[in-house]
């Protein structure tokens, strides 16, 4: 009984210690919403304009060397890919809002269909297609392509192999293979037309009016909920970790993509410069979590940010370090950066087998 | 750490603060309400409610339950069945709501997430598993006292969701054929020989009266619900790891009186991927006509019209999972506090929306008319 008594005075205090120090500023709603919209105004914003003009470049790039077939136009067109494919990383993990406008086809499906299909490799998919297309004057006049072949692979195969069974990845013979099967131009510029287009609109939706909305989704990242039920800013930190689970699940722990064009691992480094300035924009969100005196949750971000950037940054990127590397970042990005910053996560503890 | 409106809720669930401090005299009237398990961890797991005018309440119960069944004939009182592999449930009376019913497990079994009363509420019927070998069974408990007073087989491992048939005179039940041991963990141990089934099971004598399977031998039938002319809608959920191929799954169908064959629905791959091989709940309309299905997996919340054979549509919604049949739609829950409205038809935008902050909804949710006294 004694011990209960003490107990229980022990919690009264520690309940009215903890009411005496709360400060107020604390869990201010409105500063964690100032701390957002200056990381998605100075990196969000830039990295999907980034990613409309690389894609603009790459259609474009596309254009010129179907008209012109040469070395240098080609060498020209997989350069603007490498450089898309960069910008692109640096996007995709921001997998909701315009990127999910639509529930059947969303935009993501088009720029890189296995984001939304976890473990299928599409690939087999995306080269019968090319094959069954590549002698038609235009591919698709008749018909709207499927997203799974369209987007990164089907760009990356058009532009880095032939479509012979040697599937060479030599310049020569892909310049070659794109003189004799004239479908392949064809193909090229509908799905490299498609991702500008689709690019293009994506970034409209982040800055001027966003899907069936009056709003810019910036705008709409500040409301309290967003379309799909969930506060703003905890739907986009759970993207995050999504975007750095499906990398090690789905490209480390399965097939790396980029193999064609070489680019894999700048990729993931691209990835996560991207979301490392996210956190770090001035006034953005390890500054509100800094200001709520959760130093410690920065700190420890940041040195998993700098072990997975390091894992990255090797030769050929191994895959066990960036693994290991990523799967403990993910836990920072869902757990510990939401405790710094007052975040209610989504549970998301309905998947577990029942 | 609990929030002060927690902390009263849990002091009123225990009994020890009144529910209402108003000095006017209590009104007892019939409401429409949703409930479902809720909470994030111990001391604030339980009962969860709440309705279309009616702030969210919890009367904590101090474990993870997963589905709640109302008592037909006391429309007050309900029972919240233990997630699997759960030791309690425990029934709950609103007129009365700190006082908790506690339903024991017989020693050597675990209760597997889901319970039902028959018509006159004289019987508690539940999934039960062998805590070792996961066999199923029923176990059949007095409605009132819940003394266990038989256990029937189920005829699988691993049995999940239950109902009564229409004709009040049989069970279905969903055995998932998964072997997992009575731990929470996911390990499954028989992946190679897993052998899901839906049976009908007597509850005259407990006989078997007939089992069914799909052709995927590799999709685990876990969720079920039940037309007024006693069809069965079914919600499976793919072993990903065990089938050995990428194919698109179908993850939905039904059963017909009388028809020897579960029928998957033909639902295009594109609809079907986006339930991302997981299905956490199914209804379907009294007259049949609408059968949805919830995957949080996925966030999503896919609606079937039976009669045109294609999809209404989808609703895109986090960790959906808490799934319903009203007369005016199908509503639908998540772990975020919100729940919505659904058209039958146009599932693709909510007809409306409630948000209760600081619930967290589990997967299952009823939508009943309840007596409350306020």
């Amino acid at each position: 009984m004694k011990i209960q008594a003490l107990t229980a005075l022990a919690l009264l205090t520690s309940l009215s210690v903890a009411c005496a120090t709360e400060d107020p500023d604390r869990n201010d709603p409105k500063k964690l919403k100032a701390a957002l919209r200056a990381s998605l105004k100075a990196e969000t914003v830039p990295a999907f304009l980034r990613f409309q003009t690389a894609s603009r470049t790459l259609s474009e790039k596309s254009v010129i060397f179907c008209g012109e077939l040469t070395t240098k136009s080609l060498a020209a067109a997989q350069d603007s890919f490498r450089e898309w494919n960069l910008a692109w990383n640096a996007v995709r993990p921001y997998n909701f809002g315009p990127f999910a406008n639509n529930v059947i086809a969303p935009r993501m499906n088009y720029f890189e269909y296995t984001r939304n299909a976890h473990g299928r490799d599409w690939s087999a998919t995306v080269r019968a297609s090319i094959l069954e297309n590549r002698d038609k004057e235009e591919p698709f006049k008749e018909i709207t392509p499927n997203a799974k072949v369209l987007g990164l692979t089907a760009i990356e195969m058009l532009l880095f192999e032939t479509t012979d069974t040697s599937t060479s990845t030599d310049a020569d013979a892909v310049l070659s293979d794109f003189k004799t099967h004239v479908g392949k131009c064809g193909y090229l510029t509908y799905a490299t037309h498609k991702v500008h287009v689709l690019a293009a609109e994506t970034y409209e939706a982040w800055v001027t009016k966003s899907d069936e909305s009056s709003l810019s989704f910036l705008d709409r990242m500040m409301l309290d909920r967003l379309e799909t039920g969930d506060a703003p800013i905890a739907k986009l930190l759970m993207a995050f970790s999504e975007d750095l689970d499906y990398v090690k699940r789905r490209k480390l722990q399965g097939t790396r993509d980029a193999q064609l064009s070489g680019g894999f691992c700048d990729n993931v480094s691209s990835t996560l410069n991207a979301m490392e300035h996210f956190f770090a924009a001035e006034g953005g969100l390890y500054a509100r979590a800094i200001a709520r005196d959760f130093p410690k949750n920065v700190s420890l971000t940041e040195a998993a940010f700098k072990k997975a950037k390091e894992a990255a940054g090797q030769k050929d990127c191994p895959n066990d370090a960036l693994v290991a590397a990523i799967g403990s970042l993910e836990g920072f990005v869902k757990r510990t950066m939401p405790d710094g910053l007052g975040v209610q996560m989504p549970v998301v503890n309905l998947s577990d087998g029942d | 750490m609990l929030n002060r409106r927690e902390m009263l809720l849990s002091l009123a669930g225990l009994g020890l603060l009144p529910l209402a401090c108003s000095p006017e005299p209590r009104k007892k009237r019939l409401e429409r309400l949703w409930f479902a398990a809720a909470g994030l961890d111990g001391p604030t797991h339980g009962i969860g409610f709440a309705g279309p005018e009616h702030r969210s309440e919890v009367v904590v119960t101090g474990f993870r339950g997963h589905d709640v069944t109302q008592d037909p004939t006391r429309l007050s009182r309900f029972v919240l069945s233990a997630r699997r592999p759960g030791k309690r449930s425990v029934a709950v009376d609103l007129a009365h709501p700190g006082q908790l019913q506690e339903i024991p497990v017989e020693p050597g079994f675990v209760f597997q997430g889901h319970g039902v009363f028959n018509h006159d509420a004289s019987r508690l019927y539940t999934t039960e598993a062998d805590a070792e070998t996961a066999e199923g069974s029923i176990g059949v408990r007095d409605g009132h006292s819940f003394k266990m007073l038989a256990r029937y087989p189920t005829g699988g491992l691993g049995p999940h969701e239950l109902l009564l048939m229409p004709d009040g005179r049989s069970l279905a039940v969903a055995n998932g054929g998964l072997l997992k041991r009575g731990e929470p963990s996911l390990v499954v141990y028989n992946l190679d020989t897993m052998d899901a089934s839906l049976s009908f099971i007597s509850l005259e004598n407990g006989q078997i009266l007939s089992q069914h399977r799909v052709d995927e031998p590799k999709a685990s039938i876990r969720h079920i619900d039940v037309t007024q002319d006693g069809t069965v809608a079914i919600g499976l959920q793919m072993q990903r790891k065990a089938a050995g191929h990428d194919h698109i799954t179908p993850l939905c169908g039904w059963l017909r009186p009388g028809a020897p064959k579960i029928e998957l629905f033909p639902v295009p791959e594109a609809y079907t991927e986006l339930l991302r091989d997981y299905v956490g709940s199914v209804a379907i309309t009294p007259d049949g006509h609408y059968a949805a299905f919830t995957s949080p997996v996925g966030g999503i919340c896919l609606v079937w019209n039976t009669q045109t054979q294609k999809p209404s549509g989808a609703h895109a919604m986090t960790d959906v999972c808490g799934l319903a049949v009203q007369d005016d739609g199908f509503i639908v829950s998540s772990s975020t506090g919100v729940v919505r409205l659904l058209d039958f038809n146009q599932p693709k935008k909510a007809l409306r929306e409630w948000v209760f902050d600081h619930m967290q909804w589990d997967n299952h949710l009823i939508s009943v008319q309840t007596w409350r006294t306020s």
